[in-house]
């Protein structure tokens, strides 16, 4: 099980605008972060900070371990097709790997679980937070552009590209503060504005911008003749912005030219601008790493209101689960397969109801009859739920478990050492490695490398064994007898039986129902992949006379 | 350390801030503590340059303004000493000069003598008072800057030694001398003309002593320029120039041209008319003027290649004195030496030239 720790705290996490986590964490490398940021500010190379900042990103304690179901579940293929956040018709380039990590590893803390669900609720019930929180998301995308130098093109006025940052993070802070009257912790933000706002740093960035700005207002009056053209421009008044803490006389700002030229830097007014903005960058770049981390978790959010919009837009819905006691009933109404949403198929809903939740579940059917799907539904939809989004179901009842081990493809390796039978035994034995009490297993074809009687048995032992820990498991299997005698002994308590539903003409309707299949329908599928007799006898023909025609 | 850049309404914390920015202390790419210390030791070190060399310009500067003034004082203060003696009308010498000259150069108006010259005695004193001796071809004074480029090459000759201490005869023996002292030239020449001057004393040295020049000075702003204006009006010869200046007489000869079918003799001798002409510089009244004939075919051949021109010369000035005071014992032995012109006339008192 990955243990995750935040690094030492170069940053106190209580000033940290932490979306994701009831207690805020600390997930970048303040350090590297901080020096990557004072890098990038002064103009130096500094492109991919925020990437490679998320990219090393710890993420918060958890008891799931991504590499018992991240391969099978193909959660980055998932995260990149599916987590795809729209804003106003455009798909921005997320961070996916970071998105994984953070979908792949639910948080052990259930009110993060719940911080999550109600923001996300939030936003996808009020447009108009939605929108404040994609206005800031884009804002901070272009701070992001700025400060890794990837939105200009050819030479740029270092002051002015300074300038503009301290303008975006500005604005980045007023817009926060307009989440002060979100329902959700989406009023985090509004804090973070709200002290920000508050410090000596930001009243002294503020006043360097009007500064920038607004040194002086000249007034003018202008005389038109007839003609249309300026006949007189009599000067009124100029004003000097006095209250500003940067503004001093003209003698004053020479002699500062004058004393930076003796100082060793150059001589001119874009030398002394530069040494104010470092001066006020200095105040508040601690305030920057924490947008490094913000980023992140707008992408999160966006990711799954983007998943939201793309249901609907097929005609499926999604719903935040309820989670109860495993003793409970399992409901899942409308569960849909998110990995065919987001390879343009259609997905058919499908509705599984179990009498308890932690059982051992047996599911079996004819091949190509949606027991594979159905099994990566569930996974994902255990591990939505558990990391705070919603679910691809209509409505949906679970339970929390402590992991999830998926077992969905057993491919052939070059190196392997074992026969079927071999790699079939260390899976088994791997799975129980790793697995804790309460677990969802996921498990596809259970012992389908050997003779069904030898098979059989270790089936029989798995199940026996695994009845020990308690688990929530689903296992497919053709072993159809088998199956069907442990249901009519009912020797093994918690086992059910799920069967793919068929039509009226024996073709599979990717529902399930309660029971055993009592045929794998083999000669259908070798009938829709053309191996019949007649089939298999044309081709021998073919093969015959193309040969004599070549002798 | 407080700075320029920083203003009372900042707070604490950002002057400090800025304190820190200003002291390349931060993490940046553009500066480095130890660049900025490098470039600011290489601008003070450049500005202590730039001061020490502005400093030591003013200062050499200064120096050679004091240099200017004390030698423009120093030159002005020489001017004034040589100049203060002199008035108006030496320091008119050139004008006086010119004036008569010009005079002679028209056609012959005939021999004047008038006051002093009608007396021997009285003749005599007057050569013995301070005057100034000129002698050139007609042609030559008649040219564009006549008077200048006669009197630059016009000597003391034969004729002023022998006018003023005229040869105890007039044979070869006699004037040849007389002649020797002439041509010897330099101190010894100096003494047997005691008070006459090159009119070139005054026309080349005046100037330094005139007002035009004190202005120049004022107005010189080079260094090099007033050492040069000193270095002149040191070296230049103002007490002959100033004693030329006070002369009384001025006393020229103008040579016309040889006659038709003379010959010359090897120094250039040759047979023609002398005009002498004896003004009063003052009041420019012309005391003597006489026009006489030299001829060098008297000389014997030993002396003729060598001295022909210095035995004209001094029988000249005593036939002159002859021709004034003993007119009537002269009598030519071997050749005319003397020819006089149709227009001999005497007067009573001096002539204006004018």
């Amino acid at each position: 099980m990955q243990k995750t720790t935040p690094p030492p705290l170069a940053i106190d996490p209580s000033l940290l605008v932490d979306l994701l986590h009831q207690v805020p964490l600390l997930r970048i490398d303040a350090e590297s972060t901080d020096l990557a940021i004072v890098i990038a500010f002064s103009g130096g190379t500094s492109g991919g900070l925020f990437q490679e900042a998320l990219d090393k990103a710890s993420i918060a304690p958890s008891t799931w371990d991504p590499r018992a179901y991240a391969d099978d579940l193909f959660l980055a293929r998932f995260v990149s097709t599916c987590l795809q956040a729209d804003i106003r018709g455009k798909k921005p380039v997320m961070m996916t790997g970071h998105l994984c990590k953070l979908v792949g590893s639910p948080p052990a803390d259930a009110r993060s679980v719940l911080l999550r669900r109600e923001i996300l609720s939030e936003l996808d019930d009020s447009q108009s937070v939605r929108g404040m929180f994609e206005g800031l998301y884009l804002a901070l995308t272009r701070l992001r552009s700025l400060l890794e130098g990837t939105g200009s093109t050819g030479t740029w006025d270092s002051n002015r590209r300074q300038l503009d940052i301290l303008e975006l993070f500005k604005d980045m802070v007023e817009k926060m503060g307009a989440f002060s009257s979100a329902r959700s912790e989406l009023r985090r933000l509004s804090v973070f504005s709200e002290r920000v706002q508050a410090t000596e740093s930001y009243r002294a960035l503020v006043d360097l911008l009007r500064y920038d700005e607004r040194l002086a207002t000249v007034s003018f009056k202008m005389g038109v003749g007839a003609d249309g053209r300026v006949r007189r421009l009599d000067l009124q008044s100029v004003e000097e912005s006095t209250d500003n803490q940067f503004v001093g006389s003209p003698v004053r700002r020479w002699m500062a030219r004058l004393e930076l030229f003796a100082r060793g830097f150059k001589f001119g007014e874009g030398e002394v601008m530069a040494r104010l903005l470092d001066a006020v960058f200095e105040g508040v770049r601690a305030e920057f790493s924490a947008l490094v981390q913000l980023l992140g978790d707008l992408e999160f959010y966006l990711g799954a209101l983007g998943f939201i919009g793309r249901s609907r837009a097929a005609g499926l819905e999604v719903c935040f689960p309820t989670m109860v006691d495993p003793s409970e009933e399992l409901r899942l109404f409308g569960l849909f397969n998110p990995l065919l949403l987001g390879h343009a198929m259609s997905p058919v809903p499908c509705d599984i109801g179990l009498d308890r939740i932690r059982t051992t579940t047996l599911i079996t059917g004819p091949n190509s009859g949606g027991k594979t799907r159905l099994l990566q539904s569930l996974a994902i939809t255990q591990l939505l739920a558990q990391s705070g989004l919603v679910v691809p179901a209509r409505q949906a009842q679970l339970a929390p478990v402590p992991t999830l081990v998926v077992s969905l493809i057993q491919e052939s390796e070059a190196d392997q050492t074992e026969g079927r039978l071999g790699m079939e035994l260390m899976r088994i034995r791997a799975l129980f490695e790793r697995l804790p009490p309460g677990a969802m297993v996921i498990l596809d074809e259970l012992c389908s490398g050997t003779n069904p009687s030898e098979g059989e048995e270790i089936f029989e032992l798995v199940i026996r064994m695994l009845e020990k820990l308690s688990p929530q498991a689903f296992i497919t299997t053709h072993f159809l007898g088998f199956a069907g005698r442990l249901a009519e002994k009912k020797n093994i308590p918690n086992l059910r039986f799920l069967q793919v539903a068929l039509g009226p003409s024996h073709e599979p309707t990717y529902q399930f129902a309660s029971g055993v299949a009592t045929t794998s329908l083999a000669s259908h599928a070798a009938a829709r992949l053309g191996v019949t007799g007649e089939k298999l006898l044309e081709l021998i023909e073919k093969n015959l006379k193309a040969s004599q025609a070549t002798s | 350390m407080p700075s320029f850049l920083t203003t009372k309404k900042m707070g604490p914390r950002l002057r400090e801030r800025i304190q820190t920015s200003l002291s390349g202390r931060r993490t940046s790419k553009r500066r480095s503590r130890t660049g900025l210390l490098f470039v600011a030791c290489l601008r003070a070190a450049l500005l202590v340059a730039l001061v020490v060399v502005a400093v030591n310009y003013l200062l050499e500067k200064r120096g050679q303004e004091s240099k200017i003034e004390a030698l423009r004082a120093e030159l002005l203060r020489v001017h004034q000493g040589e100049s203060a003696d002199l008035g108006k009308t030496e320091k008119e010498v050139r004008l006086r000069a010119e004036s008569a000259v010009a005079q002679a150069l028209g056609e012959y108006e005939g021999d004047l003598v008038a006051g002093e010259a009608k007396d021997v005695e009285l003749f005599s004193a007057l050569l013995a008072k301070q005057g100034i001796y000129l002698r050139g071809r007609l042609k030559d004074f008649k040219a564009e800057g006549g008077l200048s480029r006669v009197a630059s090459h016009s000597l003391k000759d034969g004729f002023l030694v022998c006018l003023l201490d005229p040869p105890a005869g007039i044979e070869e023996k006699a004037l040849l001398e007389r002649t020797y002292v002439a041509y010897r030239s330099g101190p010894a020449l100096d003494s047997a003309t005691p008070g006459y001057f090159r009119l070139q004393a005054a026309l080349a040295f005046m100037p330094l002593l005139e007002d035009s020049w004190r202005d120049n000075v004022k107005r010189v702003q080079k260094l090099e320029s007033l050492e040069h204006l000193m270095k002149t009006l040191k070296q230049a010869p103002l007490e002959q120039a100033k004693a030329a200046a006070r002369a009384e007489y001025f006393l020229f000869l103008i040579d016309e041209e040889k006659q038709a079918g003379a010959a010359s003799e090897f120094d250039g001798a040759s047979k023609h008319f002398v005009r002498i002409h004896l003004v009063h510089l003052a009041s420019q009244d012309t005391i003597l003027r006489q026009r006489l004939l030299v001829d060098p075919s008297w000389i014997s051949e030993r002396s003729r290649h060598r001295y022909a021109q210095g035995l004209l010369a001094c029988r000249l000035a005593r036939e002159l004195r002859d021709q004034l005071f003993v007119e009537k014992t002269l009598v030519p032995q071997t050749a005319p030496l003397a020819d006089k012109t149709p227009k001999t006339s005497k007067e009573g008192a001096g002539s204006k030239s004018k």
